[in-house]
């Protein structure tokens, strides 16, 4: 039996571009309570989704060069990425004819999975000096320390 | 699991800077003073009819060289003594039991053309003994590849989706290709700090070949939450893994006067300690802001990029007014060892060449003097060979001279007595054993320290010896071969000649082939000094064999200590606790690389293309990569056309840089995974 806690698609999505960036996911998902539901089969799990996801198409389509198709398939696999790891292979639904995965990998292209938070660091500046002063500055040093007054 | 529930930690009295001052001050000065008090009587011991410019010569070789056993020799009586008094090191602020982990700390696992299964085996393990604690979910695990070998780059892509689908629930595991390996791995951290570093307070940097156990990490999270003005925390490394006989002497050693000399220098350098590049952890933001490395002027060996970046970094977190400490009591922290003297001395030559890169940086402005102590003992840890060899050298052509040019006693006419050349013979041969003393004298209290604890893992005290006497014959007779190696890195180094930047071998051993062709002028250089020595200088002969013997024995001690050695029993020589009792974490490393290694096993490249899946996620996380390097026009329609030959039954005769633009050519790709259905 697959226990899940279901999010809602449009979510689900900003959150799959959004879990690289992040370590937990889940905390930035708001959770609805009315699409958690248990499931105990994959078949189950796969009815459930396209009917799901079909009602909300309309809502979350975005990229009008995608087909309703293609989307579905994409929202899918992204689901299915996000939810299902540990139990089944993400690309059994979406390799079921390959024309469909070819699209499916065009589509997934699109999306920047890692949206980055770029830092700059600094170039430390490392400037050699003539050593000899160097040694005479540790040397001065040694000896305000050893002799000198506290 | 909460790891408080576990872990018996409790706070210790904080160390005040006059104490740590003052144990400096003991170890260096008592290091001086053994120094200067031997080379005194170098200097009184040395013949008396050499110029005064050859005296001096020798008698600063004596210095340094002396002075290197001598700090050796005074931090592992320190450490042992620290041992002894303490079991937990004091400065650091241990976390209280119940203290929760509310950080994230992204574990960045670089890796460079390594055995793909082998490393996500040891990143699957790892997470699976952190899923054990609650703390384990704000661990994040990055697999930074830097490959070039396009085979296996695809190969990590899968073991990436074949590990993703077994790791913990809560715990991440992120993997991400450089195009272009900038900077080595210096490069590859910073490029995770610039794209993602933001989002983690720490950072646990691993090698390919590290292995933390979970309770271990989360300590080392904790300590650095608990002590907010620290930058970096290094685990010690102990070698596991060992198969070959030379491996397993490193491994013993390691384990048996490791621990002597890592709280040797525990003891004297406390919040100043040093970054070995894995292994630690270290504050993200302070290594943003600290350790951007500039790219020195000039060509390598000693410009470009700074090879050995890791002590360098430590030295510019300290000059930032952070901490750096290395903590012998953190257990669980393992590491492989080159399973040869080949591959040993191939790594020594990147070394090497990275250490003498930092005399630039140990004689630059605003480092903090016990990093310049660090990039001291660096480079003098090869530049000490080429000085031996130069003593031994001049030692060897003093007398050989002495025979073709003998005394003059009589220097002006009608001299009444003779001017004898004296030569202190007794008074050398003291000095020699104690140089000897000193080196063995560490080692002798690392098995004392084993024994003195009742630990009967090392298969008793028999054997314990035994490993004892076995490896110090092997370092003696091993040590001129080394010398040797590490000398001719020296020179070709200052010659300008640049190491490149090797894979590791982890696993095979030398063939006799190999051996000869890397060796076989250290035989000779055994030999050819041999026969002078027996023949001009018959006085030092018996001395030196030890030297020459080792020199003239490289290729078989080579070769046959890269050889799995013994059979696999408990009460084996060189036994370690880890041997006896594998550790679970190995064991779950070693079971995922079976399982891993099924899914690539005999696979090269293009057939893991034919996969569909394989193709979708490499595509998939090229999103991820970055732009794709310039590969020029000719290369992109030779691929194209053999590709296309390929699909419909050709032979693959595509180079490696033409199947790493085929790993960017999606469209090329997903034809060919089509086709070849």
């Amino acid at each position: 039996m697959v226990a899940l806690k279901l999010y809602q698609p449009e979510d689900l999505i900003k959150s799959y571009a959004l879990s690289w960036h992040v370590d937990a996911p889940a905390t930035i998902l708001a959770l609805s309570d009315e699409a958690t539901k248990e499931i105990k089969s994959l078949d189950e799990l796969l009815d459930w989704l396209d009917n799901y996801l079909l009602s909300q198409l309309k809502v979350i389509k975005k990229d009008k060069s995608l087909s309703d198709e293609q989307f579905l398939a994409l929202v899918k696999v992204v689901y299915l990425q996000h939810e299902l790891y540990q139990d089944f292979n993400i690309f059994d639904i979406a390799s079921a004819t390959e024309d469909k995965l070819i699209k499916l990998q065009e589509a997934m292209s699109e999306y920047k999975f890692l949206p980055e938070k770029k830092v700059v660091m600094p170039e430390q500046k490392i400037k050699v000096c003539n050593p000899f002063s160097l040694f005479l500055q540790y040397l001065k040093k040694g000896f305000r320390h050893a002799f000198g007054r506290k | 699991m909460p790891l408080a529930a576990s872990n018996e930690v409790f706070a210790v009295p904080l160390l005040s800077r006059r104490r740590v001052k003052f144990r400096r001050i003991k170890l260096f000065g008592l290091t001086l003073l053994t120094t200067l008090w031997a080379s005194v009587k170098w200097s009184e011991f040395m013949p008396t009819d050499i110029s005064l410019f050859m005296h001096w010569f020798l008698l600063i070789l004596f210095f340094l060289t002396f002075g290197w056993i001598s700090l050796y020799f005074w931090s592992a009586v320190f450490g042992f003594w620290e041992l002894v008094r303490k079991s937990r090191y004091e400065g650091i602020k241990h976390p209280a039991k119940d203290a929760e982990l509310n950080a994230k700390t992204a574990i960045l696992v670089p890796s460079y053309n390594e055995d793909a299964a082998a490393v996500m085996a040891r990143v699957l393990a790892m997470a699976e003994d952190l899923g054990k604690y609650s703390e384990g979910k704000q661990f994040g695990f990055f697999i930074l590849s830097d490959s070039t070998n396009p085979e296996i780059w695809l190969q990590e892509e899968v073991m990436w989706f074949e590990a993703k689908k077994q790791f913990p629930q809560g715990i991440n595991l992120y993997y991400r290709h450089r195009p272009r390996n900038t900077a080595r791995k210096s490069g590859n951290i910073e490029d995770f700090c610039t794209r993602w570093g933001s989002n983690y307070k720490y950072m646990l940097v691993l090698d390919a070949d590290s292995l933390i156990i979970g309770k271990t990490m989360i300590q080392m999270a904790k300590l650095m939450e608990s002590n907010p003005t620290t930058g970096i925390i290094q685990a010690p490394p102990q070698i596991v893994n060992a198969q070959s006989f030379f491996a397993r002497l490193h491994q013993f050693s390691g384990k048996v006067y490791g621990r002597i000399v890592m709280a040797g220098q525990a003891y004297w350098q406390a919040w100043d300690s040093n970054y070995w590049g894995h292994n630690a952890i270290i504050r993200v933001q302070a290594f943003i802001d600290s350790c951007g490395l500039p790219v020195f002027k000039g060509k390598a060996p000693f410009g470009g990029h700074i090879l050995s970046h890791d002590f360098v970094e430590a030295a510019l977190i300290r000059r930032a007014g952070w901490l750096a400490w290395m903590l012998p009591e953190l257990e669980g922290s393992y590491e492989e060892c080159p399973p040869s003297m080949l591959d040993f001395a191939s790594r020594d030559r990147r070394w090497c060449q990275g250490n003498l890169q930092h005399i630039r940086i140990l004689i630059s402005r605003k480092i903090h003097p016990v990093s310049r102590v660090h990039f001291t003992v660096g480079i003098m840890s090869y530049l000490s060979s080429l000085l031996w060899c130069l003593l031994l050298l001049l030692g060897v052509g003093i007398v050989v001279w002495r025979y073709f040019f003998p005394p003059a006693y009589f220097t002006q006419s009608k001299e009444l007595f003779p001017a004898w050349p004296i030569f202190n013979v007794w008074g050398t041969i003291a000095l020699f054993v104690l140089s000897m003393v000193m080196l063995f004298f560490p080692k002798i209290l690392g098995v004392l320290y084993v024994i003195g604890r009742g630990d009967k893992q090392y298969g008793g005290a028999g054997k314990l010896w035994q490993g004892f006497a076995v490896e110090n014959l092997f370092s003696a007779l091993s040590a001129p071969v080394m010398m040797l190696f590490q000398s001719k890195f020296i020179v070709e180094i200052l010659s300008g000649m640049d190491s490149g930047w090797q894979t590791q071998n982890r696993t095979a051993g030398t063939l006799w082939r190999d051996g000869i062709r890397m060796h076989w002028w250290q035989t000779a250089v055994g030999i050819g000094a041999s026969v002078l020595i027996y023949n001009y200088a018959h006085t030092l002969f018996y001395w030196m064999l030890p030297i020459t013997l080792g020199m003239m024995l490289a290729i078989p001690l080579s070769v046959l200590s890269s050889r799995v050695w013994g059979k696999k029993s408990k009460q084996r020589i060189f036994t370690i606790p880890e041997e006896v009792h594998e550790p679970d974490i190995l064991q779950s490393s070693k079971r995922h690389f079976k399982q891993l290694e099924q899914v690539i096993a005999d696979k090269d490249m293009l057939m893991l293309l034919k996969d569909d899946i394989y193709v979708s996620i490499h595509i998939y996380l090229l999103a991820i990569n970055g732009p794709m390097p310039d590969f020029g026009s000719d290369l992109i329609k030779r691929v194209q056309h053999k590709v296309s030959l390929l699909s419909g039954g050709g032979e693959e005769n595509l180079s490696l840089d033409e199947k790493r633009y085929l790993l960017y050519d999606e469209k090329l790709l997903q034809g060919y995974a089509v086709l070849c259905k």
